[in-house]
């Protein structure tokens, strides 16, 4: 064990059990799994990406590269979750991944002896050709051997969910920077909101052993905490990662409700997606421990010098039985000490700087810590390390270590000043890039704004959070800010000890100098280029860590400076995001909404089989005993033909137009003319997009004289309404119009057959729907069933006599039991969508396959309709030359010469005995029916110059399933092609 | 919870009852039957005409997200001059017949009695539920008794504004988006404990 014997933020009251690789630990709540790891001293915890080389923990936070393990098991396995983020909880189980048969022996780490080849570039370089093994071949090959951990198999058993969350300043981060700028803005009574990856707020004030107002770091946490907590305003998100900022102020941020939880506790998701909406925020996401590139810096045991003192300070966990530290600054320097103070065995601080502050030497004697100026480390040792060489102005040494903290200075954590398109600027004070242009809105406070100190943190925290709320239109004055104990702030810039053997500068992705020395020489040197080369910041950590050394290296070797250079900048997510949080409520049946008819029920009785069309869930057929869908169907056509037959027709969109200027606005947007209806009647109408192609077709009666009712397609309901208010309030705002949509307000059943007109009159109060009464494309607003509101057309796309019968909504389903009361007689047969499908394709209809947004009315065979004597939407494009090429494949009908073949929707059609290639093509098919009412398959279809063809015979080619039938030509109107049976 | 409805058919309302977290409802629902509604559509140039012949009458209403009643009426603003308006105890018809009489001539009517679900939510974790759909900032501090808005909540068109303090907050959702949007409103309260009343056997 290498749990120190006191201090750290761990209850050591309570143990809990966790497993990595089956292999029984202990730890306590406070760890994360990386500490409760080191605190059992496993140190090995994965193996690279492509070398397989043996790797440990580096980091105490999430811009961890290494340390990936698959957590938990079955249906809630999580692969690459960092271990340096997961909050411990009992019968946690972990699993390492990358590694075959064992994580001690893996056997791809052969690959590391083919490392002089497999460098940048190799797999672009080597699997090139053949051209067809890529897919096949390479890429799984790759893939398996370079795997990133396994995703579950079995469904998610959790829940997800998403929020939005409104507030005056958001604050990101909750170290010194943030919890200042939280206090100054809460204050102020503004709503504030304070987002904290971290399970446990405080930043790096929980790792810190400075001094503010007199009293420890972690009194200071404390306090603010309490305060804060006090305040109605303000809100506190721990386990909360801000990833993304937004437009207008709106930043994504994910809650990890559940993680720490072996399973969620009852009715609680597993993870939260939070929409954070803001006036003004404030980035105090803090900076990240920058490593240096030196030969074997990727050993188990090397690390990041404040993760090695965080280890210490904040869990009470050495790294190893010895340490050293290998750094460039003030900085790290005190924070290796201050995990000396907390009883880390550290042996020396090896230092690239001639000299260090004073009062760190001091310090350091004082602990017994060697300290090593001017010296750099130069080589490790150890399949974990054991050694480290030092080199220095005097010689090499060895020192025999367990652990070793590199620090090569602070980079700045600016990723989500980036998301909205800010680039990064150089500072060379600090040696880091800051944050350039901000999001609106957001203000950038200490580390994260290159303000590494103490006291410039809480300074700015203050600050910023005070000008926030005021900002957000409270009214406070600057309160001075907590004072710090100083703390000596030296530093240099370095990068790359220049010594021979492999020197990783991103251990994710397995990239060494080497690399960034090959991408350079082949000429991959903007930062964009050698990222895509050497995938350099690729991945789950996407370069956090290492980024900056690899664009240091690369301007070493131009000659231009980092300024010069320029970094990649950073895209949301910071950290990865699971689907599962993206999606939150809509998997499975509640992906998108179902809307049931208002007959739903009733079809449910009749034990109908559903088709979702859209959104909605329709009936398609009803099955009696003993039959399959295709029996079914052929009956329903039948009784409909030659009795009587009722389908729900109210998912069509329906909206009500009004106002003295409906008919002329009707004019502007269908094809055909509408103002001329007369009161009383009902027309087919077209309407076009802008580009001359057909939007979408119905009908539209005219109930009053400045009152019309439009039919749209059910597809097309929410489209058209939203066109229609777009030519109202955007192209004719002079027209005087008003519309509202009643597709839900009206239930709408239509009832055809030779018998409709039977049936129909046992339902009238009396109206007269005879076929004077109520003539072919009649409308009548009346009453049914005994004085329930009712609107009547006599409309027929069955061809058969019909009338579709509408009613308030909640009176469908009586209005449905009634007609089939009414029909009991003539055995009326209620139908589904598939027969009104057969029935429409008899009649050669359009509908959905043929309105594709690829076809003009021209193509569709209803040119004649377009009046010559206006205006509308769609007529000048519809009217250019290639929609008037008398070549242009042209709506048809077809049949198929032998009687007995099936049609196939999607075969192209062939002039007989030409080659099936794209320059033959002739059309295709759209739509195919077994027609019952004619014994044989029947299509229709859009065929170069077809009308003109009719009686021809052509190939239906069908490649994909495998067909290629002769068909006839034929009219599109395969059953009563005068219309007659509709007029009766 | 994706599975919590997992018994429950998508395409029928969620029966009454209780569901997630046992004890009392931290939020509840009760679907609002009885009402009249239809839709006030002031002609092109007639708002303010409009709002003058119906204040006359007794029904102010507000050109903005934001409900108001009066002479039996209750009135929501659902865009630039445009109205939902609700009466209880009327038919459609009736309903219909006093909006012509008292817009006179400067307004479209629509009955949409038959339209819509509405839905009273309320209950003190109210807000936080409805917070996992709703994107308008419904805090005290923004969003006050009369407030309204018609917005998108879980892929559903809704219409809600708030009636109480308490809070109770009124909504209006298209029918057959009424058992999606009750999926949604009984997922995003369970853990509070959800009261679901007035859907009958769903």
């Amino acid at each position: 064990m290498t749990r120190l014997s006191a201090g750290g933020l761990i209850d050591r009251s309570r143990t809990l059990a966790f497993t990595f690789d089956g292999k029984s630990y202990a730890g306590h709540p406070g760890d994360t799994l990386a500490s409760a790891l080191l605190a059992n001293g496993v140190r090995l915890v994965g193996r690279s990406f492509k070398y397989h080389r043996p790797r440990g923990i580096v980091t105490a936070g999430s811009e961890e590269p290494n340390a990936l393990v698959e957590l938990r098991t079955g249906a809630r396995r999580e692969p690459n979750t960092r271990a340096t983020t997961v909050e411990l909880f009992d019968a946690l189980e972990a699993t390492s991944q990358n590694r075959w048969p064992s994580l001690d022996f893996d056997v791809l780490s052969l690959n590391r002896l083919a490392a002089p080849v497999l460098g940048a570039g190799f797999y672009y370089k080597t699997f090139m050709w053949p051209a067809a093994f890529w897919e096949k071949v390479y890429e799984p090959l790759i893939r398996r051997a370079a795997g990133l951990g396994r995703a579950a198999d079995a469904p998610d058993p959790d829940a997800y969910e998403k929020a939005t969350l409104f507030c005056d300043v958001l604050v990101i981060g909750s170290g010194a920077a943030g919890l200042t700028a939280a206090l100054a803005a809460g204050r102020t009574g503004a709503r504030v909101v304070l987002c904290e990856e971290d399970f446990r707020l405080g930043g790096r004030l929980l790792s810190e052993k400075a001094e503010i107002d007199g009293g420890s770091a972690a009194d200071f946490v404390t306090h603010a905490l309490a305060e804060l907590a006090s305040l109605p305003n303000a809100r506190l998100m721990p386990r909360t990662t801000v990833f993304g900022a937004y437009d207008g102020g709106e930043f994504g941020a994910v809650e990890k409700v559940s993680d720490h939880l072996a399973e969620p506790a009852p009715f609680q998701p597993r993870q939260r997606l939070w929409r954070i909406v803001a006036k003004r925020s404030v980035l105090a996401a803090g900076a990240f421990d920058r490593p240096i590139v030196f030969p074997g810096n990727d050993r188990p045991g090397v690390m990041s010098a404040l993760a090695l003192a965080t280890y210490a300070t904040r869990y009470g966990v050495a790294a190893g039985a010895r340490a050293a530290a290998f750094t460039t600054n003030d900085h790290a320097v005190t924070a290796v000490l201050d995990a000396a103070a907390a009883g880390l065995h550290l042996a020396a601080i090896v230092d690239v700087r001639p000299a260090i502050a004073p009062a760190l030497v001091t310090r350091a004697q004082a602990l017994g810590v060697e300290v090593i100026p001017e010296g750099e480390i130069v080589a490790t040792a150890g399949k974990c390390l054991s050694a480290v060489t030092v080199r220095t102005p005097m010689g090499t040494r060895a020192l025999s270590v367990e652990a070793l903290g590199v620090s090569g200075g602070a980079t700045p954590n600016l990723n989500l000043t980036c998301h909205l398109g800010g680039r990064p600027v150089w500072r060379e004070e600090i040696a880091a890039f800051v944050p350039g242009t901000l999001p609106p809105g957001m203000a950038a406070a200490g580390a994260a704004a290159g303000h590494l100190t103490l006291g410039e943190c809480v300074a700015d925290g203050t600050a910023l959070g005070t000008e926030a709320a005021q900002a957000a239109g409270f009214s406070a004055s600057l309160a001075p800010a907590p004072k710090t104990s100083d703390a000596p702030d030296g530093r240099t810039a370095f990068w790359h000890v220049k010594a021979p053997g492999p020197a990783f500068v991103d251990q994710q992705n397995d990239v060494t100098a080497k690399d960034v020395a090959l991408a350079h020489r082949e000429g991959f040197r903007a930062v964009e280029l050698l990222k895509r080369y050497t995938t350099l910041g690729m991945a789950t950590d996407q370069g956090k860590t290492s980024n900056m050394a690899g664009l240091a290296i690369m301007a070493e070797l131009t000659g231009k400076g980092i300024a010069e250079t320029g970094t990649t900048v950073f895209r949301p997510p910071y950290t990865p995001v699971a689907l599962g949080v993206l999606a939150g409520h809509h998997r499975g049946v509640d992906f998108k909404p179902t809307r049931p008819t208002p007959t739903h029920a009733w079809a449910e009785e009749q034990g109908a089989v559903f088709v979702e069309t859209g959104l909605w869930l329709r009936a398609a057929w009803f099955p009696r005993a003993g039959e399959d869908w295709q029996a079914a169907v052929n009956r329903e056509v039948k009784a409909t033909r030659e009795g009587v037959g009722v389908i729900d027709v109210s998912t069509f969109g329906k909206i009500d137009l009004q106002g003295p200027d409906a008919g002329l606005f009707l004019d502007r947007v269908y094809i055909n003319t509408f103002s001329t209806l007369p009161v009383g009647k009902a027309r087919y109408g077209v309407m076009l997009r802008e580009d001359g192609l057909v939007m979408d077709d119905g009908t539209t009666a005219r109930l009053a004289d400045g009152h019309y009712v439009m039919t749209t397609t059910t597809a097309n309901a929410a489209k058209v309404f939203q066109h229609l208010e777009f030519c109202l309030q955007v192209l004719w705002p002079e027209l005087d119009v008003c519309l509202a949509s009643v597709s839900e307000q009206w239930a709408q059943i239509a009832v055809s057959g030779p018998r409709a007109r039977e049936v129909l009159s046992k339902l009238v109060d009396g109206t007269d729907v005879s076929n004077a009464g109520l003539p072919f494309m009649g409308a009548v607003e009346t009453t049914v069933m005994g004085g329930v509101e009712a609107r009547i057309f006599r409309l027929s796309f069955s061809g058969e006599l019909g009338y579709e019968i509408a009613v308030p909504a909640r009176k469908g389903e009586a209005l449905m039991r009634a007609i089939m009361e009414a029909g009991a007689l003539y055995g009326i047969t209620p139908y589904g969508t598939e027969a009104l499908g057969v029935m429409r394709i008899e009649k050669g209809h359009v509908s959905g396959s043929e309105l594709s947004g690829q076809t003009s009315a021209r193509d569709l065979g209803l040119g004649r309709m377009a009046s010559t004597k206006k205006d509308y939407i769609g007529r000048v494009m519809a009217g250019r030359p290639a929609f008037l090429d008398p070549d242009r494949p042209t709506f048809v009908g077809f049949r198929p010469v032998d009687r007995t073949q099936r049609l196939r929707a999607g075969a192209h059609f062939l002039a007989p005995g030409a080659e099936a290639t794209t320059e033959n093509d002739e059309g295709y098919m759209t739509s195919v029916a077994f027609s019952p009412t004619l014994g044989h398959s029947i299509g229709l279809g859009l065929l170069k110059r077809g009308p003109e063809r009719i009686g021809e015979k052509v190939r239906a080619y069908d490649p994909v399933r495998g067909g290629d039938v002769e068909v006839e030509v034929c009219s599109p109107h395969f059953v009563d092609p005068e219309g007659e049976k509709q007029r009766v | 919870m994706s599975d919590l409805f997992h018994a429950h058919s998508p395409a029928r309302l969620l029966p009454e009852g209780d569901y997630g977290l046992e004890g009392a409802a931290g939020v509840r629902a009760q679907a609002v039957t009885g009402l009249a509604a239809a839709t006030l559509v002031a002609r092109r140039g007639q708002t303010a005409a409009l709002r003058a012949a119906c204040a006359a009458a007794g029904l102010p209403l507000a050109d903005a997200p934001r409900a108001s009643s009066g002479a039996g009426l209750e009135a929501v603003g659902t865009g630039p001059g445009r109205w939902l308006i609700f009466a209880e105890g009327l038919s459609g018809r009736e309903l219909r017949a006093r909006l012509e009489g008292l817009s006179a001539g400067l307004a479209a009517v629509t009955d949409q009695s038959d339209a819509n679900l509405v839905l009273d939510i309320s209950g003190a974790r109210a807000r936080e539920a409805l917070m996992k759909g709703v994107t308008v900032d419904l805090d005290p501090a923004a969003f006050q008794t009369s407030d309204a808005a018609t917005t998108i909540v879980s892929h559903v068109g809704v219409t809600f504004w708030q009636r109480d303090a308490a809070p109770t907050f009124r909504f209006v959702v298209g029918n057959s988006f009424a058992p999606a949007f009750l999926r949604w409103l009984g997922a995003s309260a369970a853990e509070f404990g959800f009261a679901l009343s007035g859907t009958g056997r769903g």
